[in-house]
Protein backbone atom coordinates (compact mmCIF):
# COMPACT_ATOMS: atom_id res chain seq x y z
CA UNK A 1 0.00 0.00 0.00
CA UNK A 2 1.45 3.50 -1.00
CA UNK A 3 0.22 6.54 1.04
CA UNK A 4 0.77 10.28 -0.05
CA UNK A 5 0.48 11.93 3.23
CA UNK A 6 -0.81 15.96 2.70
CA UNK A 7 2.78 15.96 0.33
CA UNK A 8 3.53 18.88 -0.58
CA UNK A 9 6.57 21.01 -2.11
CA UNK A 10 7.66 24.65 -2.50
CA UNK A 11 10.82 25.43 -4.52
CA UNK A 12 12.95 28.47 -3.79
CA UNK A 13 12.86 28.99 -0.42
CA UNK A 14 16.14 27.93 1.08
CA UNK A 15 17.94 29.52 -2.25
CA UNK A 16 18.27 33.66 -3.07
CA UNK A 17 15.20 33.53 -5.20
CA UNK A 18 13.34 36.13 -6.16
CA UNK A 19 10.06 34.32 -6.06
CA UNK A 20 9.02 31.17 -4.16
CA UNK A 21 6.67 28.72 -6.39
CA UNK A 22 3.97 26.18 -4.77
CA UNK A 23 4.11 23.45 -7.18
CA UNK A 24 2.46 20.81 -5.01
CA UNK A 25 0.25 21.64 -2.09
CA UNK A 26 -1.17 19.11 0.50
CA UNK A 27 -1.84 15.93 -1.68
CA UNK A 28 -3.35 13.20 -0.01
CA UNK A 29 -3.79 9.29 -2.09
CA UNK A 30 -4.31 5.42 -0.92
CA UNK A 31 -3.40 3.56 -3.42
CA UNK A 32 -4.25 -0.25 -2.45
CA UNK A 33 -1.89 -3.00 -3.89
CA UNK A 34 -2.26 -4.21 -6.92
CA UNK A 35 -4.11 -1.23 -8.19
CA UNK A 36 -3.55 1.37 -11.12
CA UNK A 37 -3.96 4.54 -10.42
CA UNK A 38 -3.52 7.77 -13.45
CA UNK A 39 -2.92 11.16 -11.95
CA UNK A 40 -4.05 13.98 -14.82
CA UNK A 41 -3.64 17.50 -14.92
CA UNK A 42 -3.01 20.61 -16.96
CA UNK A 43 0.71 21.31 -17.92
CA UNK A 44 2.68 22.83 -15.41
CA UNK A 45 0.42 21.40 -12.37
CA UNK A 46 2.81 20.02 -10.59
CA UNK A 47 2.45 16.39 -12.19
CA UNK A 48 6.23 15.42 -12.21
CA UNK A 49 6.97 17.27 -9.04
CA UNK A 50 5.08 15.00 -7.66
CA UNK A 51 6.36 11.93 -9.45
CA UNK A 52 9.39 13.14 -8.11
CA UNK A 53 8.50 13.40 -4.48
CA UNK A 54 6.73 10.29 -4.61
CA UNK A 55 9.79 8.45 -5.90
CA UNK A 56 11.97 10.37 -3.54
CA UNK A 57 14.44 12.15 -5.90
CA UNK A 58 13.45 15.14 -4.16
CA UNK A 59 12.74 16.33 -0.76
CA UNK A 60 9.02 17.11 -0.36
CA UNK A 61 8.31 20.31 1.74
CA UNK A 62 5.99 18.80 4.15
CA UNK A 63 4.16 16.05 4.48
CA UNK A 64 5.25 12.15 3.74
CA UNK A 65 5.01 9.12 1.77
CA UNK A 66 4.27 5.31 3.39
CA UNK A 67 4.64 2.80 1.71
CA UNK A 68 2.98 -0.31 3.83
CA UNK A 69 2.70 1.64 6.49
CA UNK A 70 6.97 2.80 7.00
CA UNK A 71 7.66 6.53 6.08
CA UNK A 72 10.58 6.62 3.12
CA UNK A 73 13.01 8.97 3.22
CA UNK A 74 15.51 8.02 0.59
CA UNK A 75 14.18 5.81 -2.92
CA UNK A 76 13.13 2.99 -1.89
CA UNK A 77 13.87 -0.37 -3.78
CA UNK A 78 10.06 -1.05 -3.60
CA UNK A 79 9.03 1.44 -6.03
CA UNK A 80 10.57 1.60 -9.37
CA UNK A 81 10.58 4.69 -11.78
CA UNK A 82 10.24 4.87 -15.26
CA UNK A 83 10.70 8.49 -16.82
CA UNK A 84 9.22 10.63 -19.57
CA UNK A 85 12.50 11.28 -21.44
CA UNK A 86 14.58 8.41 -23.24
CA UNK A 87 16.46 7.38 -20.12
CA UNK A 88 18.62 4.75 -21.61
CA UNK A 89 22.03 4.89 -21.53
CA UNK A 90 23.33 5.00 -25.13
CA UNK A 91 26.82 3.29 -24.10
CA UNK A 92 25.18 0.14 -22.87
CA UNK A 93 23.51 -2.48 -25.00
CA UNK A 94 19.54 -3.40 -24.27
CA UNK A 95 20.40 -6.10 -21.92
CA UNK A 96 23.36 -4.39 -20.10
CA UNK A 97 20.71 -1.54 -19.81
CA UNK A 98 18.15 -3.62 -18.51
CA UNK A 99 20.44 -5.84 -16.20
CA UNK A 100 22.09 -2.51 -15.21
CA UNK A 101 20.43 -2.16 -11.75
CA UNK A 102 21.22 -5.68 -10.59
CA UNK A 103 24.62 -5.29 -11.54
CA UNK A 104 24.69 -2.14 -8.96
CA UNK A 105 22.98 -3.97 -6.15
CA UNK A 106 25.99 -6.54 -6.59
CA UNK A 107 23.75 -9.78 -8.54
CA UNK A 108 26.44 -11.89 -10.06
CA UNK A 109 26.41 -11.93 -13.52
CA UNK A 110 24.54 -15.45 -14.17
CA UNK A 111 21.48 -14.31 -12.22
CA UNK A 112 21.11 -10.99 -13.52
CA UNK A 113 21.84 -12.02 -17.10
CA UNK A 114 19.11 -14.29 -16.78
CA UNK A 115 16.41 -12.11 -15.37
CA UNK A 116 17.41 -9.17 -17.28
CA UNK A 117 16.21 -11.76 -20.23
CA UNK A 118 13.23 -12.91 -19.05
CA UNK A 119 12.02 -8.74 -18.66
CA UNK A 120 13.63 -8.30 -22.25
CA UNK A 121 10.95 -10.94 -23.45
CA UNK A 122 7.87 -9.93 -21.34
CA UNK A 123 8.51 -5.92 -22.65
CA UNK A 124 8.69 -7.62 -26.28
CA UNK A 125 11.88 -7.33 -27.41
CA UNK A 126 13.45 -10.58 -27.23
CA UNK A 127 15.95 -10.92 -30.10
CA UNK A 128 17.29 -6.88 -29.35
CA UNK A 129 19.37 -7.78 -26.25
CA UNK A 130 22.92 -7.22 -28.03
CA UNK A 131 21.58 -4.03 -29.83
CA UNK A 132 22.81 -0.44 -28.70
CA UNK A 133 19.45 2.01 -27.61
CA UNK A 134 21.02 4.13 -30.40
CA UNK A 135 19.67 1.86 -33.26
CA UNK A 136 16.34 1.78 -31.24
CA UNK A 137 12.97 3.67 -31.61
CA UNK A 138 11.41 6.04 -28.85
CA UNK A 139 9.34 3.41 -27.76
CA UNK A 140 11.30 0.53 -27.80
CA UNK A 141 13.55 2.37 -25.77
CA UNK A 142 10.52 2.92 -23.54
CA UNK A 143 10.10 -0.95 -23.38
CA UNK A 144 13.93 -1.13 -22.63
CA UNK A 145 13.62 1.45 -19.74
CA UNK A 146 10.16 -0.16 -18.34
CA UNK A 147 12.41 -4.08 -18.30
CA UNK A 148 14.96 -2.22 -16.56
CA UNK A 149 12.55 -0.93 -13.88
CA UNK A 150 10.44 -4.05 -14.16
CA UNK A 151 13.96 -6.54 -13.37
CA UNK A 152 14.21 -4.51 -10.18
CA UNK A 153 10.63 -6.65 -8.79
CA UNK A 154 9.23 -3.37 -7.49
CA UNK A 155 6.02 -3.28 -5.74
CA UNK A 156 5.04 -0.14 -6.91
CA UNK A 157 6.01 1.61 -10.22
CA UNK A 158 5.89 5.31 -11.14
CA UNK A 159 5.66 6.04 -14.68
CA UNK A 160 5.81 9.73 -15.60
CA UNK A 161 4.32 10.46 -18.87
CA UNK A 162 6.02 7.28 -20.31
CA UNK A 163 4.38 7.40 -23.86
CA UNK A 164 3.88 11.21 -23.86
CA UNK A 165 6.71 10.97 -26.64
CA UNK A 166 5.22 8.81 -29.00
CA UNK A 167 3.04 8.48 -31.71
CA UNK A 168 -0.88 7.70 -31.11
CA UNK A 169 -0.11 4.13 -32.67
CA UNK A 170 2.57 3.17 -30.36
CA UNK A 171 1.16 4.56 -27.72
CA UNK A 172 -2.09 2.19 -27.88
CA UNK A 173 0.02 -0.88 -27.90
CA UNK A 174 2.36 0.15 -25.24
CA UNK A 175 -0.87 0.96 -22.92
CA UNK A 176 -2.33 -2.55 -24.09
CA UNK A 177 0.59 -4.19 -23.18
CA UNK A 178 1.54 -2.62 -20.13
CA UNK A 179 -1.91 -3.70 -18.86
CA UNK A 180 -0.40 -7.37 -19.55
CA UNK A 181 2.33 -7.04 -17.81
CA UNK A 182 0.33 -5.31 -14.66
CA UNK A 183 -1.44 -8.30 -14.77
CA UNK A 184 1.64 -10.51 -14.88
CA UNK A 185 3.61 -8.94 -12.42
CA UNK A 186 0.80 -7.63 -9.80
CA UNK A 187 2.43 -4.37 -9.36
CA UNK A 188 0.93 -1.14 -8.33
CA UNK A 189 1.19 1.14 -11.28
CA UNK A 190 1.23 5.17 -10.51
CA UNK A 191 0.75 6.55 -14.02
CA UNK A 192 1.05 10.36 -14.59
CA UNK A 193 0.01 11.46 -18.10
CA UNK A 194 -1.80 14.40 -19.84
CA UNK A 195 -4.14 12.18 -21.65
CA UNK A 196 -7.47 12.18 -20.36
CA UNK A 197 -8.05 8.38 -22.74
CA UNK A 198 -5.05 7.04 -21.91
CA UNK A 199 -5.89 7.49 -17.98
CA UNK A 200 -9.31 6.01 -18.71
CA UNK A 201 -8.10 2.96 -21.02
CA UNK A 202 -5.49 2.15 -18.20
CA UNK A 203 -6.42 2.96 -14.63
CA UNK A 204 -8.84 2.01 -12.05
CA UNK A 205 -8.96 5.47 -10.37
CA UNK A 206 -7.97 8.50 -12.00
CA UNK A 207 -6.54 11.55 -10.04
CA UNK A 208 -7.39 14.89 -11.56
CA UNK A 209 -4.78 17.75 -10.38
CA UNK A 210 -5.47 21.63 -10.49
CA UNK A 211 -3.22 24.05 -12.06
CA UNK A 212 -0.51 25.47 -9.65
CA UNK A 213 -0.43 24.84 -6.67
CA UNK A 214 -1.09 21.20 -7.24
CA UNK A 215 -3.94 19.55 -5.55
CA UNK A 216 -6.09 16.76 -5.90
CA UNK A 217 -9.59 18.44 -7.18
CA UNK A 218 -11.07 15.19 -7.48
CA UNK A 219 -10.20 11.13 -7.49
CA UNK A 220 -12.36 9.44 -9.96
CA UNK A 221 -13.43 5.51 -9.64
CA UNK A 222 -13.28 4.22 -13.23
CA UNK A 223 -16.41 2.02 -13.66
CA UNK A 224 -15.47 0.45 -17.16
CA UNK A 225 -15.19 -3.05 -16.71
CA UNK A 226 -11.64 -5.30 -17.82
CA UNK A 227 -10.45 -6.07 -19.79
CA UNK A 228 -10.81 -2.86 -21.75
CA UNK A 229 -11.99 -4.20 -24.99
CA UNK A 230 -13.07 -2.27 -28.08
CA UNK A 231 -16.68 -2.99 -27.22
CA UNK A 232 -16.28 -1.51 -23.65
CA UNK A 233 -14.26 1.51 -24.86
CA UNK A 234 -17.13 1.75 -27.54
CA UNK A 235 -19.82 2.12 -24.68
CA UNK A 236 -21.66 5.16 -23.60
CA UNK A 237 -19.82 5.15 -19.80
CA UNK A 238 -16.80 5.62 -21.83
CA UNK A 239 -17.86 8.73 -23.25
CA UNK A 240 -19.03 9.83 -20.51
CA UNK A 241 -16.35 9.27 -18.01
CA UNK A 242 -14.02 11.02 -20.67
CA UNK A 243 -16.35 14.08 -21.31
CA UNK A 244 -16.71 14.31 -16.58
CA UNK A 245 -12.59 14.27 -16.28
CA UNK A 246 -12.91 17.36 -19.09
CA UNK A 247 -14.93 18.89 -17.62
CA UNK A 248 -13.04 18.64 -14.56
CA UNK A 249 -10.10 19.51 -16.37
CA UNK A 250 -11.30 22.06 -18.49
CA UNK A 251 -10.92 25.13 -16.04
CA UNK A 252 -7.70 23.82 -14.83
CA UNK A 253 -5.99 23.50 -18.27
CA UNK A 254 -7.04 27.32 -19.02
CA UNK A 255 -5.55 28.41 -15.88
CA UNK A 256 -2.45 26.13 -16.12
CA UNK A 257 -2.20 28.11 -19.75
CA UNK A 258 -2.72 30.68 -18.46
CA UNK A 259 0.12 31.01 -15.68
CA UNK A 260 2.08 29.77 -18.25
CA UNK A 261 2.52 32.71 -20.33
CA UNK A 262 1.95 35.70 -17.62
CA UNK A 263 5.32 33.40 -17.02
CA UNK A 264 6.60 33.59 -20.08
CA UNK A 265 5.68 37.38 -20.37
CA UNK A 266 7.50 37.92 -16.98
CA UNK A 267 10.59 36.51 -18.25
CA UNK A 268 10.78 38.02 -21.77
CA UNK A 269 10.09 41.60 -19.54
CA UNK A 270 12.55 40.87 -16.79
CA UNK A 271 16.14 41.91 -17.37
CA UNK A 272 18.36 39.59 -18.45
CA UNK A 273 19.78 37.42 -15.84
CA UNK A 274 16.66 37.19 -13.88
CA UNK A 275 15.45 33.93 -16.20
CA UNK A 276 18.13 31.56 -14.40
CA UNK A 277 16.68 32.30 -10.99
CA UNK A 278 13.31 32.39 -11.82
CA UNK A 279 10.75 29.99 -11.41
CA UNK A 280 11.39 26.63 -11.94
CA UNK A 281 9.39 24.10 -14.07
CA UNK A 282 5.97 22.91 -12.17
CA UNK A 283 5.80 19.77 -14.89
CA UNK B 1 23.24 6.09 -35.85
CA UNK B 2 26.07 7.87 -38.20
CA UNK B 3 26.80 11.21 -39.40
CA UNK B 4 25.73 12.29 -42.51
CA UNK B 5 28.93 12.18 -44.23
CA UNK B 6 29.52 8.94 -43.12
CA UNK B 7 26.48 6.92 -44.49
CA UNK B 8 27.50 8.92 -47.80
CA UNK B 9 30.95 7.19 -47.37
CA UNK B 10 30.54 3.57 -48.88
CA UNK B 11 29.93 4.39 -52.67
CA UNK B 12 32.76 7.29 -52.52
CA UNK B 13 35.08 5.30 -50.24
CA UNK B 14 37.73 3.96 -53.08
CA UNK B 15 38.48 7.97 -54.19
CA UNK B 16 38.85 8.86 -50.88
CA UNK B 17 41.05 6.18 -49.85
CA UNK B 18 42.75 7.28 -53.40
CA UNK B 19 43.16 10.75 -51.93
CA UNK B 20 44.17 9.98 -48.45
CA UNK B 21 47.17 8.06 -50.29
CA UNK B 22 47.71 10.65 -52.65
CA UNK B 23 47.73 13.35 -49.99
CA UNK B 24 51.08 12.46 -48.30
CA UNK B 25 52.36 11.73 -52.00
CA UNK B 26 52.15 15.23 -53.34
CA UNK B 27 53.30 16.72 -49.96
CA UNK B 28 56.69 14.57 -50.39
CA UNK B 29 57.08 15.30 -54.53
CA UNK B 30 56.57 19.33 -53.31
CA UNK B 31 59.26 18.55 -50.61
CA UNK B 32 61.30 16.80 -52.90
CA UNK B 33 60.78 19.93 -55.89
CA UNK B 34 61.53 22.14 -52.90
CA UNK B 35 65.11 20.92 -52.01
CA UNK B 36 66.14 20.90 -55.80
CA UNK B 37 65.31 24.56 -55.77
CA UNK B 38 66.41 25.71 -52.77
CA UNK B 39 69.27 23.86 -52.35
CA UNK B 40 71.30 21.64 -49.55
CA UNK B 41 71.53 24.91 -47.58
CA UNK B 42 67.60 24.96 -46.48
CA UNK B 43 66.48 21.82 -47.35
CA UNK B 44 67.48 18.23 -47.21
CA UNK B 45 65.60 15.80 -49.76
CA UNK B 46 63.33 13.08 -48.46
CA UNK B 47 65.65 10.35 -49.20
CA UNK B 48 68.67 12.18 -47.25
CA UNK B 49 66.37 12.81 -44.56
CA UNK B 50 65.20 9.17 -43.98
CA UNK B 51 68.91 8.17 -44.25
CA UNK B 52 70.20 10.49 -41.49
CA UNK B 53 66.68 9.80 -39.47
CA UNK B 54 68.43 6.01 -39.50
CA UNK B 55 71.22 6.96 -38.99
CA UNK B 56 70.31 9.21 -35.73
CA UNK B 57 69.25 6.09 -34.57
CA UNK B 58 72.08 3.69 -35.31
CA UNK B 59 74.37 5.63 -34.69
CA UNK B 60 72.53 6.88 -31.57
CA UNK B 61 73.18 11.07 -32.36
CA UNK B 62 69.31 11.71 -32.04
CA UNK B 63 68.62 8.67 -28.69
CA UNK B 64 69.65 10.85 -26.48
CA UNK B 65 67.69 13.89 -26.93
CA UNK B 66 64.47 11.61 -28.19
CA UNK B 67 64.70 10.28 -24.39
CA UNK B 68 64.67 13.45 -23.29
CA UNK B 69 61.76 15.09 -24.89
CA UNK B 70 59.45 12.15 -25.02
CA UNK B 71 60.23 11.48 -20.97
CA UNK B 72 59.41 15.19 -20.87
CA UNK B 73 56.52 14.61 -22.92
CA UNK B 74 54.59 11.44 -20.57
CA UNK B 75 55.39 13.37 -17.73
CA UNK B 76 53.70 17.04 -18.59
CA UNK B 77 51.38 15.01 -20.56
CA UNK B 78 50.05 12.98 -16.96
CA UNK B 79 50.17 15.49 -15.37
CA UNK B 80 47.92 17.81 -17.11
CA UNK B 81 45.94 15.19 -17.67
CA UNK B 82 45.23 14.69 -14.10
CA UNK B 83 44.73 18.13 -12.85
CA UNK B 84 42.67 19.20 -16.12
CA UNK B 85 40.24 16.10 -15.62
CA UNK B 86 39.58 16.55 -12.23
CA UNK B 87 39.44 20.47 -11.45
CA UNK B 88 36.44 19.94 -14.77
CA UNK B 89 34.87 17.19 -13.05
CA UNK B 90 34.91 19.28 -9.77
CA UNK B 91 33.75 22.29 -11.82
CA UNK B 92 31.43 21.00 -13.73
CA UNK B 93 29.32 19.50 -10.41
CA UNK B 94 29.29 23.18 -9.11
CA UNK B 95 27.72 25.46 -11.11
CA UNK B 96 28.91 28.15 -8.86
CA UNK B 97 32.42 27.37 -9.42
CA UNK B 98 31.98 27.15 -12.60
CA UNK B 99 30.47 30.90 -13.67
CA UNK B 100 33.16 32.16 -11.51
CA UNK B 101 35.86 30.34 -12.85
CA UNK B 102 34.90 29.88 -16.07
CA UNK B 103 36.37 33.23 -17.82
CA UNK B 104 39.49 33.10 -16.00
CA UNK B 105 39.98 29.67 -17.18
CA UNK B 106 38.93 30.51 -21.06
CA UNK B 107 40.98 34.08 -21.02
CA UNK B 108 43.90 32.44 -19.35
CA UNK B 109 43.10 29.51 -22.84
CA UNK B 110 43.32 32.41 -25.36
CA UNK B 111 46.37 34.14 -24.17
CA UNK B 112 49.38 33.76 -26.15
CA UNK B 113 51.07 31.55 -23.42
CA UNK B 114 55.05 31.27 -24.50
CA UNK B 115 55.02 34.71 -23.46
CA UNK B 116 54.74 33.65 -20.02
CA UNK B 117 57.86 30.97 -20.60
CA UNK B 118 60.12 33.38 -19.20
CA UNK B 119 58.41 33.21 -15.67
CA UNK B 120 58.74 29.61 -16.15
CA UNK B 121 62.34 29.23 -16.86
CA UNK B 122 63.26 31.51 -13.91
CA UNK B 123 61.20 29.91 -11.27
CA UNK B 124 62.03 26.15 -12.84
CA UNK B 125 65.71 26.90 -14.35
CA UNK B 126 66.95 25.80 -17.21
CA UNK B 127 66.53 21.83 -16.92
CA UNK B 128 63.68 19.21 -17.58
CA UNK B 129 61.90 21.03 -14.72
CA UNK B 130 60.44 24.11 -16.35
CA UNK B 131 59.72 22.01 -19.42
CA UNK B 132 57.43 19.82 -17.83
CA UNK B 133 55.83 23.04 -16.13
CA UNK B 134 55.70 24.58 -19.48
CA UNK B 135 54.52 21.69 -21.32
CA UNK B 136 51.69 20.94 -18.73
CA UNK B 137 50.60 24.65 -18.63
CA UNK B 138 50.35 24.68 -22.17
CA UNK B 139 48.50 21.70 -22.71
CA UNK B 140 45.80 21.32 -19.32
CA UNK B 141 43.63 24.12 -20.33
CA UNK B 142 41.67 22.09 -23.55
CA UNK B 143 41.78 19.42 -21.50
CA UNK B 144 40.07 21.09 -18.47
CA UNK B 145 37.74 23.18 -20.59
CA UNK B 146 36.35 19.93 -22.51
CA UNK B 147 36.10 17.99 -19.53
CA UNK B 148 34.39 20.99 -17.89
CA UNK B 149 32.20 21.65 -20.93
CA UNK B 150 31.32 17.78 -21.02
CA UNK B 151 30.05 17.86 -17.99
CA UNK B 152 27.00 19.82 -18.90
CA UNK B 153 26.00 17.71 -21.29
CA UNK B 154 25.21 15.02 -18.84
CA UNK B 155 21.78 14.05 -19.12
CA UNK B 156 19.46 15.30 -15.80
CA UNK B 157 17.34 11.83 -16.97
CA UNK B 158 20.37 9.92 -16.59
CA UNK B 159 21.46 11.29 -13.07
CA UNK B 160 17.37 11.00 -12.09
CA UNK B 161 17.72 6.98 -13.12
CA UNK B 162 20.73 6.08 -11.43
CA UNK B 163 19.53 8.10 -8.21
CA UNK B 164 15.69 5.96 -8.66
CA UNK B 165 18.00 2.95 -8.72
CA UNK B 166 20.08 3.66 -5.38
CA UNK B 167 23.61 3.94 -6.97
CA UNK B 168 26.29 5.40 -4.54
CA UNK B 169 28.18 8.62 -4.96
CA UNK B 170 30.78 6.50 -6.78
CA UNK B 171 28.66 4.31 -8.82
CA UNK B 172 27.08 7.58 -9.95
CA UNK B 173 30.78 8.89 -10.82
CA UNK B 174 31.97 5.57 -12.36
CA UNK B 175 28.67 4.70 -13.82
CA UNK B 176 27.14 7.31 -15.41
CA UNK B 177 29.21 10.64 -15.02
CA UNK B 178 32.60 8.84 -16.50
CA UNK B 179 30.40 7.30 -19.87
CA UNK B 180 28.66 10.28 -20.36
CA UNK B 181 31.45 12.78 -20.73
CA UNK B 182 33.36 10.40 -22.27
CA UNK B 183 33.31 11.36 -25.54
CA UNK B 184 33.92 15.36 -25.06
CA UNK B 185 36.62 14.38 -22.44
CA UNK B 186 38.41 12.23 -25.27
CA UNK B 187 38.76 15.49 -27.50
CA UNK B 188 40.09 17.24 -24.67
CA UNK B 189 42.75 14.39 -24.10
CA UNK B 190 43.81 14.81 -27.80
CA UNK B 191 43.98 18.42 -28.07
CA UNK B 192 45.67 18.47 -24.71
CA UNK B 193 48.32 16.60 -26.36
CA UNK B 194 49.01 18.54 -29.60
CA UNK B 195 49.25 21.22 -26.63
CA UNK B 196 51.73 19.66 -24.53
CA UNK B 197 53.83 18.70 -27.30
CA UNK B 198 54.03 21.75 -28.73
CA UNK B 199 54.61 23.62 -25.35
CA UNK B 200 57.27 21.19 -24.73
CA UNK B 201 59.18 21.77 -28.18
CA UNK B 202 58.74 25.33 -28.21
CA UNK B 203 60.28 25.65 -24.41
CA UNK B 204 63.28 23.43 -25.68
CA UNK B 205 63.18 25.75 -28.80
CA UNK B 206 63.72 28.47 -26.70
CA UNK B 207 65.70 27.75 -24.15
CA UNK B 208 67.13 24.36 -23.15
CA UNK B 209 69.95 22.35 -22.68
CA UNK B 210 68.33 19.30 -24.23
CA UNK B 211 65.83 17.89 -26.12
CA UNK B 212 64.64 17.29 -29.68
CA UNK B 213 63.45 21.02 -29.50
CA UNK B 214 67.37 22.39 -28.61
CA UNK B 215 68.60 19.96 -31.25
CA UNK B 216 66.66 21.29 -33.76
CA UNK B 217 67.72 25.17 -33.22
CA UNK B 218 71.70 23.77 -32.87
CA UNK B 219 71.33 22.02 -36.35
CA UNK B 220 69.91 25.08 -37.81
CA UNK B 221 72.18 27.18 -36.64
CA UNK B 222 75.07 25.20 -37.78
CA UNK B 223 73.33 24.73 -41.10
CA UNK B 224 72.97 20.51 -40.59
CA UNK B 225 70.35 20.64 -42.61
CA UNK B 226 69.53 17.35 -43.11
CA UNK B 227 69.73 16.40 -38.96
CA UNK B 228 67.17 19.56 -38.75
CA UNK B 229 64.73 17.56 -41.27
CA UNK B 230 65.47 14.47 -39.70
CA UNK B 231 64.24 15.79 -36.20
CA UNK B 232 61.35 17.58 -37.46
CA UNK B 233 60.21 14.34 -39.79
CA UNK B 234 60.44 12.33 -35.59
CA UNK B 235 58.27 15.12 -34.50
CA UNK B 236 55.75 14.97 -37.33
CA UNK B 237 55.64 11.10 -36.81
CA UNK B 238 54.75 11.25 -32.74
CA UNK B 239 52.18 13.68 -33.28
CA UNK B 240 50.38 11.87 -36.24
CA UNK B 241 50.95 8.68 -34.25
CA UNK B 242 49.48 10.01 -31.35
CA UNK B 243 46.74 11.58 -33.02
CA UNK B 244 45.58 8.85 -35.27
CA UNK B 245 45.59 6.74 -32.05
CA UNK B 246 43.05 9.35 -30.63
CA UNK B 247 40.81 9.13 -33.41
CA UNK B 248 40.11 5.81 -34.19
CA UNK B 249 39.18 5.80 -29.93
CA UNK B 250 37.01 8.80 -30.92
CA UNK B 251 35.26 6.98 -33.99
CA UNK B 252 34.58 4.10 -31.67
CA UNK B 253 33.06 6.10 -29.12
CA UNK B 254 30.89 7.75 -31.42
CA UNK B 255 29.91 4.76 -32.67
CA UNK B 256 28.84 3.34 -29.28
CA UNK B 257 26.92 6.19 -28.32
CA UNK B 258 25.56 7.11 -31.44
CA UNK B 259 24.75 10.78 -32.08
CA UNK B 260 25.34 11.98 -28.38
CA UNK B 261 29.34 11.48 -28.70
CA UNK B 262 29.12 14.84 -31.01
CA UNK B 263 30.36 17.12 -28.26
CA UNK B 264 32.41 19.77 -30.10
CA UNK B 265 34.20 20.16 -33.20
CA UNK B 266 37.47 21.81 -32.39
Amino acid sequence: MLELHDLSKTYGLNDSSVSTVNAVDGIDLTIEEGEFVSIIGPTGCGKSTLFELIGRLIEPTDGEVRIDGDTITEPDERIGMVFQDTSTFPWLSVIENVEFGLKMNGVDKTERRERAREMIELVGLKGFEDASPTELSGGMNQRVAIARTLVMNPDIILMDEPFGALDEQTRLILGEELLRIWRETGATILFVTHSINEAVHLSDRIAVMSARPGRFKEVVENPLPRPRTDEVLGKDEYNEIVNRLWDELRSESKKGLQQKMEEEAQEHGAPEGVQEHGAPEGA
Amino acid sequence: MSTRSETSLPGNWSIVRIGRIAVPLIILALWQLGAEVYGQFALATPLETFETMVDGFQDGWMVEDLLVTVTTLIVAYLIAVVSGVWVGIMLGLSRFWQEVFEPVILGTYSIPKITLFPIFLLIFGLGMDSMVAFGWFHGVFPVLILTMSAMTTIDDTHMNVAQSLGLSQWQRFKEVIVPSILPGLVIGLRLGFSLTFLGIVIGEMFAARAGLGHSLMLYMETVQVDRMLAIITVLVLIAAVINAAFYIIEARLRRRAGSSGDVAAM
